[in-house]
């Protein structure tokens, strides 16, 4: 459990924080460039000490500042791995230097064979010998990254942590953070703007604005909570897990399952049997009061109005549940009203835009 | 021959002067170059930058004046040096290397300060998260990034405390073994028309500062590797 009250002044706009955050899973931060996301992270280190009002940290038993008592524990007794979202590498250092720059042989609870093989899983074991600058953008992130997990005894505290890393790694990155969190039991602190990042990695999310914790919970409740900031803004995504039943090789596209439906989606055959992740923007959902048979979109779901919210003056956002999860829709409110749209009402939700995702994971 | 003895005594006064002025330039430069919030030291921080580059601006009689009045036994300097020592500090070794000192203060702290400044902040958090503490951010991030500045800026204070002339003249003389430097030796043989030893002294110091600044901006040049 980590406990944050923070009260910070800063030229553009003050952060104020009271949150109790859990221990043991990954916590994402969301919220746009410049809400507080970065500037929460650098108190969690013990940075910016000029800009506190008010602070007081704990995280498990260990207090780690108390501007009431005046206490602060510097920030290599934290047991923080820092990712900092310049990334900044020692540039004087090997890539190799740089991965075991904080780590400590006789108590860290990575032996060789580990750090060898988080190397391999960030694809970063063949850049051992090079210099900092020698690397891409991703490259250079990817070494952060490590570096950061091998000097995090109790925490990781990860800004942007895959901003710079490509579609080709992220998965991958992905999973190990995933992994990491099972194995060790540690929290992970991320930040990120991005929502299918959110969707794989986080298990509680905090949203920021303008320096303030709007939303806190697990993520699944505050991915479909349509009266909550997540889900009103115009980029909301849904998510549906499929089983791959065959590539239809005439038409090239892929003919996918869930529990009651069949889905088509991707160009690229697919491992057939395998679950796949189908990610669909709430904003091209289409509604239909009856499931009419001739019609160029393919993919319709029967689902019924959990609840719906008029979020500007001329858009609805409409809860669905579908099988055993919900579906978010943004529609026009001249739509919501001309289809007299009720609670418990069955409809179908269509759309063609679906994408499916490199990763599969459990939703 | 007294020439020989001259060139002795200025590279004498010149590595005392770099070593010493490194040893002082680095916490002075360090605290010059980093950000800070504190208000205090926003605000003296200026008037500390233009007192370390005074000697730059000021003639080298300005400064050799003041420093013979502060060595004279009825100052403080002067008469603390008497009462330690037993000698007094002009027309001494130990006085031309406090003019030193100051006269190349800026070439020493103006380098360190500006490689200083460019290490990032957010390099040193890092460090620290990575559970560093001050000592070993000095020893693992701060010296190795700052390699070519601190040549740079103990080479400068080095060929510049070579080629002092005014200072020397008004606070050291010319006594053989102690004060007479290289500069003063050549003024000496100008002044009495010998003009071979002149230009033997005086090619000797072009050859030896050419070579010295070469090497430094080889060094500056060579960045690959390092930096």
């Amino acid at each position: 459990m980590l406990k944050v009250k923070l009260d910070c002044q800063f030229d553009d706009f003050d952060l104020t924080v009271n949150q109790q955050l859990p221990g043991d899973c990954i916590i994402g931060l969301f919220g746009a460039s410049g809400s507080g996301k970065s500037r929460f992270i650098r108190q969690l280190l013990g940075f910016d000490l000029a800009h506190q009002k008010d602070i007081q940290i704990q995280f498990e038993d260990d207090l780690w500042q108390d501007s009431g008592d005046q206490f602060l524990r510097p920030v290599k007794n934290r047991g923080i791995g820092y990712l900092p979202q310049s990334i900044d590498l020692f540039p004087h250092l090997s890539v190799e230097q740089n991965v075991l720059f904080g780590w400590k042989k006789q108590n860290s609870k990575f032996d060789l064979a580990m750090i060898k093989d988080i190397c391999l899983q960030l694809d970063i074991q063949s850049l051992m010998q090079k210099k900092p600058q020698q690397l891409s953008g991703g490259q250079q992130q990817r070494v952060a990254l490590a570096r950061a997990i091998l000097a995090g005894s109790k925490i990781l505290v990860l800004d942007e942590p895959l901003s710079a890393i490509g579609e080709d790694h992220k998965p991958q990155v992905m999973q190990l953070l995933r992994y990491l969190q099972q194995e060790l039991h540690i929290p992970i602190i991320y930040s990120s703007h991005n929502r299918m990042e959110h969707a794989f990695l986080t298990d509680y999310l905090v949203t920021f604005k303008e320096g303030r914790i709007i939303q806190s919970g697990d993520y699944e409740s505050i991915a479909t909570d349509i009266n909550g900031n997540f889900s009103q803004m115009s980029n909301a995504i849904n998510h549906i897990k499929a089983e791959v039943v065959e590539f239809e090789k005439a038409c090239f596209v892929n003919r996918l399952k869930t529990e009651r439906h069949l889905l088509w989606a991707g160009y690229r055959p697919l491992e057939q049997g395998q679950f796949v992740n189908l990610e669909v923007r709430a904003q091209d959902i289409s509604l239909f009061l009856s499931e009419s048979d001739h019609s160029s979109i393919l993919n319709s779901l029967e689902v019924t109005i959990v609840d719906f919210e008029e979020v500007s003056r001329h858009q609805y956002i409409v809860k669905l549940a579908f099988e055993n999860s919900f579906l978010i829709a943004f529609i026009t409110k001249k739509s919501f009203i001309s289809m007299s749209l009720v609670r418990n009402m069955q409809v179908y939700a269509k759309f063609k835009s679906v994408s499916v995702l490199p990763i599969s994971f459990d939703l | 021959m007294s020439d020989y003895s001259a060139i002795i005594v200025t590279l004498k006064l010149a590595l005392t002067t770099g070593v010493i002025l490194m040893v002082i330039g680095m916490p002075l430069a360090w605290w010059l170059a980093r950000p800070s919030t504190s208000l205090l030291k926003n605000k003296i921080r200026p008037l500390i930058e233009a007192i370390v580059a005074l000697p730059l601006v000021l003639p080298p009689t300005v400064l050799g004046f003041y420093l013979l009045i502060a060595f004279s036994p009825d100052n403080w300097l002067g008469a603390g040096w008497l009462n330690i020592t037993g000698t007094t500090l002009a027309f001494s070794f130990s006085g031309l290397v406090i003019g030193s000192l100051i006269y190349s203060l800026p070439f020493v702290i103006q380098p360190l300060q500006a490689t200083f400044a460019a290490i990032p902040q957010a390099t040193l958090e890092v460090s620290a998260s990575l559970g560093a503490n001050k000592i070993e951010q000095f020893k693992r991030v701060v010296l190795p990034l700052s390699k070519t500045g601190l040549i740079s800026a103990f080479s400068l204070g080095f060929a510049h405390t070579l080629g002092e002339f005014g200072v020397v003249l008004m606070i050291g003389g010319n006594i053989k073994d102690e004060t007479r430097v290289v500069s003063i030796a050549i003024y000496d043989h100008v002044e009495t028309l010998q003009f071979n030893d002149a230009h033997q002294l005086s090619l000797i110091l072009i050859a030896f500062s050419l070579a010295l600044l070469t090497l430094l901006y080889r060094s500056k040049h060579n960045r690959v590797g390092f930096y």
